[in-house]
């Protein structure tokens, strides 16, 4: 390597620093400053209009006895928990359907990657049509399947049923597969040729070279996309915030527009930084779950040339 | 000798341009939720107002999205429009952010806040200080259908009806999809049927709820309400409702034959095919009726360079020329009782039930008493009567249950 006379090496330390600039000061102003800003302020009572005051931990404390705190908590979890994983199933699905060497794949793949181009306050709109009770194409649709039985099915009442409204923003989350199908594309794409000939030398079946190969190669895949749709489970907000506002009774008060009402709506911005940390403390903790248990289920090729 | 020409030329330039500067002509900012056309009448305020005053501009910023926001925002940042129109007095008082009025009522000689409605004062007053100047108002009635009445031959009902009696007639409007009237969560429409029947939800000094909110009154009251739903399915359920695209619209397809609802309709079903007339509230029984309002008022922010000329301004914004000019684009009704009788309205078939409903309106709203805890209060009292809506509780059970929760909290808070 050539060494570099010390006044061109400060000079480029210099130009990266200048050229970066924009997103450092950026970073600092709009990311930086308000998260501090927010840390301090969970410790405070904050209307916004009168100066903060100082209560410790008491914003914390009184979470223990908020109902919908915990209702909020719990609507996250179960959203969470049952949407990424049935998410990363299907984007799979729908990735290795994609992989075939068959005609008209672009099309596919740019018809199956749309929806996740939309915007979420868009695509809330057009699912709330279809959950509309009397009109939806679905509950029409239910009817129809029922008549074609010869039942009388009625479908629910989706987004005004404590029941189904979980559910419903469940479904309706499969809609943004788009972006784990594409991640999952190119993981398959790296998958080498050679892998899956020699296993079919050996007599290996599609199911055992999906379980052995293909699984196993995309670990780290499965790995990025478990933890990014975590942290995005956990910060759901539009579509509850356009379509349900956490209604009926809560069922679908998500923690972060429980924040947001906290915050926006009541202007208790102490206790909605409270719970931002809380937030922050959860998806954390999740993640450093998920990291931890990664080595016993992800797969990196280059740790098999380590040992 | 240029130099010598152009210094006295600039200079006198420099004089022009400062002496225009504090020479008066300052911009105010006004700020509303009104939109579209809504916004012509404020327009033509406005201009009357700067042809009077010709050292102040006004600048309209119409906000008709997330304006509790935006002006909870600006006052933060210092940088609050100097007049604008707001409704929930006790919060922004309690906040610091609205200038009492009071004062430049008692030293002001060409405006008196005795042109209003008494009670529509004590709507923008905070314990007894007058924050709002009233811009319009409207109380809540009930509209019916006419044609929907006619088909079964009901008589079309009168101001001072009964409970039982608007049941009966509920009862006889609904059939099929057809529905007698709409029933929802909610404490601000709620507050009516709980006065009308002796009750309330939080007492007079708003400081608690327990012998209110689990009294005997408000109990029944909300019971008789809720019933009308849960035992006799004279209403459509939630989610029919938002299907159907809510009452209004339910209203205006002829889906729903009686509505409780504010002013803000009557010019759209004005332009509709629907035949339909307005009367006030039932009440129970040998009780008298209490009506509620919903009014807005024109409000100074606390943080303003030029509250005099504000203070100009709002005047001008709220006087009987303003309501006048409001009153005749048909968007509200004036808040002054010898305007509206100058107008007319006061015998309008459609109108006159708004304005009888203000001597009823007796009773300050629940949200007016209980300071910047009403979150505490408004969102619980709202899940309760879900659940009873939902079916997943009864009043009897679920109204006490809140009632302690909101206490708890309340003797946590203090």
């Amino acid at each position: 390597m050539k060494i570099l006379p010390e006044k061109t090496r400060q000079r480029e330390t210099l130009e990266g620093y200048l050229a970066i600039s924009p997103w450092i000061i950026g970073f600092l102003v709009f990311v930086f400053g308000p998260i501090v800003a927010s840390l301090v302020l969970s410790f405070h009572k904050w209307n916004l209009l009168k100066p903060a005051q100082w209560v410790g931990l008491t914003n914390y404390q009184s979470m223990v006895s908020d109902p919908l705190f915990w209702q909020s908590l719990k609507v996250t979890f179960i959203y969470a928990v049952v949407s990424v994983p049935l998410g990363l199933v299907t984007a799979l699905l729908v990735a290795l359907l994609l992989n075939q060497k068959i005609k008209g794949l672009a099309f596919f793949r740019t018809v199956f990657y749309l929806p996740s181009v939309m915007p979420t306050v868009a695509v809330s709109l057009i699912w709330m049509w279809m959950y509309n009770p009397k009109f939806g194409i679905l509950n029409f649709l239910i009817k129809k399947a029922g008549g074609l039985l010869g039942l009388n099915l009625e479908g629910p009442e989706w987004l005004y049923s404590t029941t189904w409204v979980l559910p419903a923003l469940i479904l309706m989350s499969f809609w943004g597969i788009g972006g784990g199908m594409l991640i999952f594309l190119a993981g398959l794409k790296n998958i080498p040729e050679q892998l899956y000939e020699a296993a079919l030398v050996d007599g290996a079946g599609a199911w055992q070279r999906f379980r052995k190969i293909t699984i196993p190669m995309l670990s780290p895949t499965i790995f990025f996309l478990l933890v990014t749709g975590t942290i995005g489970a956990f910060q759901v907000f539009t579509q509850a915030f356009v379509m349900t506002e956490g209604g009926p009774l809560n069922a679908s008060m998500f923690f972060v527009l429980y924040l947001y009402m906290q915050g926006f709506r009541w202007f208790r911005m102490g206790y909605a930084s409270a719970l931002a940390w809380v937030l922050v403390l959860i998806i954390l903790a999740l993640t450093i779950l998920i990291f931890k248990s990664s080595s016993l289920w992800v797969y990196y090729e280059a740790d098999e040339e380590n040992r | 000798m240029v130099i010598l020409c152009v210094v006295p030329i600039i200079s006198i330039f420099l004089v022009l341009g400062c002496s225009k500067q504090d020479g008066d002509t300052i911009t105010l900012r006004y700020m509303t939720w009104d939109s579209a056309t809504g916004l012509e009448p404020e327009r033509k305020i406005i201009q009357r107002f700067e042809a009077t005053h010709p050292n102040i501009k006004v600048k309209l910023e119409p906000n008709s999205q997330g304006y509790e926001d935006k002006i909870i925002t600006s006052l933060v940042a210092g940088k609050p429009p100097d007049v604008f129109l707001w409704w929930n007095f006790t919060k922004l008082a309690e906040l610091g952010g609205l200038e009492d009025l009071t004062p430049y009522l008692e030293n002001c000689s060409d405006f008196s806040v005795d042109m209003f409605y008494p009670n529509l004062v004590k709507y923008n007053s905070v314990k007894g200080h007058i924050y709002g100047l009233p811009k319009d108002f409207t109380a809540r009635v009930i509209f019916y259908n006419k044609d929907l009445f006619d088909q079964v031959g009901l008589p079309y009902p009168k101001d001072d009806w009964t409970w039982e009696e608007f049941l009966e007639i509920a009862k006889k409007l609904t059939h099929d999809d057809q529905y007698g009237f709409y029933v929802f969560a909610g404490t601000y429409h709620l507050q009516p049927w709980v006065w009308s029947n002796g009750g309330d939800l939080v007492s007079p000094d708003g400081n608690q709820v327990i012998g209110y909110l689990d009294s005997p009154e408000t109990i029944e009251a909300i019971k008789f309400y809720t019933d009308l739903y849960v035992r006799h399915r004279v209403s459509p359920s939630g989610g029919a409702a938002a299907s159907l695209g809510g009452a209004q619209n339910m209203f205006l397809t002829g889906k729903l034959a009686m509505m409780d609802n504010g002013r803000w309709p009557v010019l759209k079903l004005k332009k509709s095919k629907i035949r339909f007339g307005t009367v006030l509230p039932p009440h129970p029984q040998g009780k008298r009726l209490v009506t509620v309002l919903h009014s807005a008022g024109q409000v100074m922010a606390t943080i303003g360079k030029h509250k005099s000329q504000a203070w100009e301004l709002l005047k001008a914004m709220s006087d009987e020329e303003a309501q006048k000019i409001r009153a005749e684009a048909g968007w509200a009704l004036p808040a002054m009782p010898a305007l509206t009788e100058k107008m007319g309205l006061d015998r309008d078939p459609v109108e006159s039930a708004f304005i009888r409903a203000v001597e009823y309106a007796t009773i300050t709203p629940c949200f007016l008493r209980t300071s910047d805890w009403w979150e505490y209060f408004d969102k619980p009292i709202t899940d309760a009567i879900d659940k009873v809506l939902l079916g997943k509780g009864t009043v009897e059970e679920v109204l006490p249950q809140t009632a302690q929760e909101i206490e708890a909290r309340l003797r946590r808070r203090r």
